[in-house]
């Protein structure tokens, strides 16, 4: 991880282990503090990440980062996750986004937030915490129904114990223990917290080696035939919407495979089959690809310097950016953001959008400029009976609003 | 933060709210043919329950709250606490609002109550309360148990299920299969509703879409809260009331309830709990806000009329907060907390539940109320008592929790 992003973690534990050495009120003081520079970190790292999402509209790398982290979620309300978020997402998930699977699932893996945020930094030899090991095998990998046994879950922690946060007392190594110890930034490998053992996950036998039996268990899920079908269904759902055809979902798990999870090769895959077959019908947005494509839209190329707006949209339409507190990320189905107080919040924050615009742009801009610009003549092309003569009967401004409200702008 | 701050609720309903030329009060409701509704209220923020339920017969309560303590029940001093048993007293300022219900046994408490996981961040305890799997399953955003409460009283999956929420998002716990109507009820940023005209032209464009009466059901409650919300502001010189307080919001949500029947099952959340600073005792900024929310409950039960008497309310929040006052005379984040049940044919003026010791040693981690009365199993006996849930329906709602029958319905 790059220098200044790994800075807030170790700032935040300095901070954190210096306050918990003051007594009392000072202590909770001091405490406060840190959070208070935790969430304040976490609120500019939201908005330099909305910036560059709206800028980057369209972009394979930034929207598979959204699903990559969503997919990866962690929650920065937990602990130091927050002060790790930054350093996760740019480190972890970005560089990764398009490349292969495995080096995103290691990445994710041996990443502080995580760690911290799936409880993995305590599950020690004798010890063992299963909650991240669950999540590797349910969530990130195999799926669900992917055909692992709880004795998979189990074995699956022993090979991950010891993996965890650098100590913060500074530890003597046995030369032994020098050899097997991995320390990256925050990150470390205690082999002191690790079972030696042999594990058998899956089936396949783990022999007990430290360190790199994290990269042979990476290996051995990215190989699993029930990873590529779960990841390739995902990213169809994320591609190409509600209810994927299966002849898509079979071939995208094929690509994966046969480029053992390369990912760019995969969605090239699902973007070619959905040529073919895209299902039977469009999806609902959800509420972010609803507020990007809206902005994306009225900004028409130029930049939105302005996020605090778009945030409180995000928050107002339950999806915030980076916000969700639980593993299994945001629903990735349209279907389940629907709702008719949904709808009716769309209508009023269009209207707001469309009110704001010159504010979030830093510069005028005239609704009748705004209707003549290109991307607002091919959405108003493409809209059906009803919506144009709505449109046709309302000033410019409301045209604009009336646009990204319309049914037709609430699907993908 | 989605939270939202303290509850702005504006509602009314002078006549029938017909939506999409279907008056609401004809359309059946899910309530497992009980006519049973429930009103949930979450304390977003962690409310200190040992300000609220004040358990004056434990000198370790005085010792550990030297200037945030609630005085012993003592008739001549206004700022005392107010006896409701041998052990337990009740904040002075609920007192006008909630002694009487208390009196007429339709009111109870539950202290040492809430959730089998221990988390101090508030946003993952409220969700977790709300989704309400088991302590030990992984948390799920799918779907919260009113959700799925309603699934199992038989509402249709599309629209006018019977759920409302009067939030802006949708919240967890009625995130789900089916479909629950949702409003803030606050107007639109600057102030001004969805006008007519441009009303009129949001529904041309939906007419003939399979979305068409979801968008007239969305409109029609947020006129509905738009209208109510001008026609306060215009009479605000004349009310009583402070406008936005939670008395006024919520008496309107009663009087709304009241007109549709339809909806059985009901959200409203207040913020504004989390005192970790300046807290104050009998007066003070928990003493107002208490005094609102009493005054919003008693309001709520008030505007609900007749049907009272087939209404609970529940009160909950995500956790307790700290047994012992901090540096700053607030109180930290907790563990145990305590749930009211209130409702016409509630069996109150009683303390019910499983009730542990608050004796140095009886702390959870030396520091918090212990839970012993789990929340999941004390509301699905309510939703059992109430709707006549078989096992399979509650393991539904609340997987894994082994229902409480407290007595209280």
């Amino acid at each position: 991880m790059s220098e200044d992003q790994r800075e807030p973690l170790s700032e935040y534990r300095r901070r954190r282990a210096a306050a918990n050495r003051l007594q009392g009120e000072e202590r909770r003081q001091e405490k406060l503090a840190s959070l208070r520079a935790r969430n304040e970190l976490v609120r500019d790292f939201v908005a330099l990440s909305l910036r560059r999402s709206l800028r980057s509209a369209g972009d394979d790398r930034d929207a598979l980062g959204w699903f990559w982290f969503n997919h990866f979620n962690v929650f920065w309300g937990k602990g130091l996750v927050g002060a790790a978020l930054p350093s996760y997402v740019e480190d972890a998930i970005r560089p990764n986004a398009l490349e292969q699977f495995r080096d995103l699932l290691l990445a994710t893996m041996l990443h502080p937030a995580m760690l911290v945020y799936l409880d993995n930094e305590r599950n020690t030899v004798g010890k063992t915490n299963e909650n991240y090991a669950r999540e590797l095998l349910e969530l990130h990998t195999l799926g669900v129904n992917g055909g692992y046994s709880q004795a998979d879950v189990q074995e699956t922690a022993r090979v991950l114990t010891g993996f965890g946060l650098r100590s913060l007392r500074p530890i003597k190594w046995s030369a032994k223990e020098q050899g097997l110890v991995v320390e990256r930034g925050e990150f470390l490998f205690n082999p002191r917290g690790h079972d030696f053992g042999d594990k058998r996950v899956l089936g396949q036998t783990i022999a007990g080696a430290g360190y790199s039996e994290a990269e042979t268990l990476a290996d051995l899920l990215v190989a699993h035939p029930a990873t590529a079908r779960h990841v390739a269904g995902r990213l169809c759902l994320f591609l190409v919407g509600d209810e994927p055809p299966q002849g898509v979902v079979d071939a995208a798990a094929k690509t994966f495979t046969s480029t053992r999870g390369n990912i760019a090769s995969t969605v090239a895959t699902i973007r070619e089959a959905a040529k073919q077959d895209a299902g039977p019908s469009r999806s609902f947005k959800d509420p972010y690809r609803w507020v990007l494509s809206s902005l994306t839209l009225l900004a028409g190329g130029r930049a939105i310097e302005d996020v605090r707006p778009v945030m409180r949209w995000l928050r107002a339409l339950g999806e915030p950016l980076y916000g969700c507190t639980t593993p299994d990320g945001y629903n990735l189905s349209g279907k389940h953001w629907l709702s008719a107080g949904q709808l009716t919040q769309r209508f009023e924050i269009a209207r707001e959008m469309v009110g704001v615009l010159p504010r979030l742009l830093g510069q005028p801009v005239g609704c009748k400029d705004l209707l003549a610009s290109d991307g607002v003549k091919r959405l108003v092309a493409q809209l059906g009976g009803p919506s144009s003569a709505a449109l046709a009967a309302a000033p410019p401004c409301e045209r604009l609003a009336l646009m990204l409200s319309s049914p037709e702008f609430m699907y993908w | 933060m989605r939270r939202r701050g303290f509850l702005r609720l504006s509602l009314g309903c002078a006549g029938g709210l017909v939506v999409g030329g279907l008056p609401w009060r004809l359309l059946a409701a899910p309530t497992g043919g009980s006519g049973a509704r429930v009103v949930l209220v979450f304390l977003r923020g962690a409310y200190d329950a040992l300000s609220v339920l004040v358990p004056y017969s434990e000198p370790f309560y005085y010792e550990a709250r030297p200037n945030i303590a609630l005085g012993r029940p003592d008739r001549a001093s206004p700022d005392a606490a107010l006896s409701l048993d041998g052990r337990w007293a009740l904040h002075p300022s609920l007192g006008d609002a909630l002694m009487p219900l208390w009196q007429a046994g339709q009111l109870a408490f539950v202290p040492f109550s809430g959730t089998g996981f221990v988390s101090r961040s508030h946003f993952q305890a409220q969700d977790w309360v709300e989704f309400g799997q088991a302590p030990d399953a992984r948390p799920s955003s799918s779907d919260g148990f009113l959700n799925r409460l309603l699934a199992r009283l038989g509402a249709p999956a599309a629209t006018r299920s019977g759920g409302v929420s009067f939030t802006q998002t949708m919240p967890p716990v009625f995130q789900g299969k089916v479909q629950v109507a949702n409003s803030p009820l606050t107007l639109p940023r600057g102030g001004r509703g969805v006008e007519a005209d441009y009303e009129s032209l949001l529904l041309r464009m939906y007419s003939g879409h399979p979305l068409e009466e979801t968008v007239r059901d969305g409109l029609g409650l947020r006129r509905e809260i738009t209208r109510e919300i001008a026609e306060e502001m215009q009479a605000a010189s004349r009310e009583a009331l402070p406008a936005g307080s939670f008395a006024l919001e919520a008496g309107r949500v009663g009087k709304l309830l009241h007109e549709h029947p339809g909806y059985s099952l009901a959200f409203v959340d207040v913020g504004g709990w989390d005192t970790h600073a300046g807290q104050g005792a009998a007066q003070g900024a928990l003493a107002n806000r208490l005094n609102g929310l009493g005054d919003g409950l008693k309001a709520l039960a008030d505007g609900l009329g007749p049907q009272w008497e087939k209404t609970v309310v529940v009160v909950i929040s995500e956790f307790g907060r700290t047994f012992r006052e901090n540096g700053s005379r607030g109180t930290d984040h907790g563990h145990g907390s305590a749930i009211w049940v209130l409702g016409g044919s509630v069996r109150g003026g009683a303390i019910r539940g499983e009730q542990g010791g608050l004796k140095p040693g009886d702390l959870h981690e030396d520091r918090d109320l212990p839970v012993l009365n789990e929340y999941r199993a004390v509301l699905g006996g309510i939703f059992q008592k109430l709707y006549g849930l078989r096992q399979d329906d509650l393991t539904e709602v609340f997987p894994g929790a082994s229902v409480l029958d407290l007595g209280l319905v």
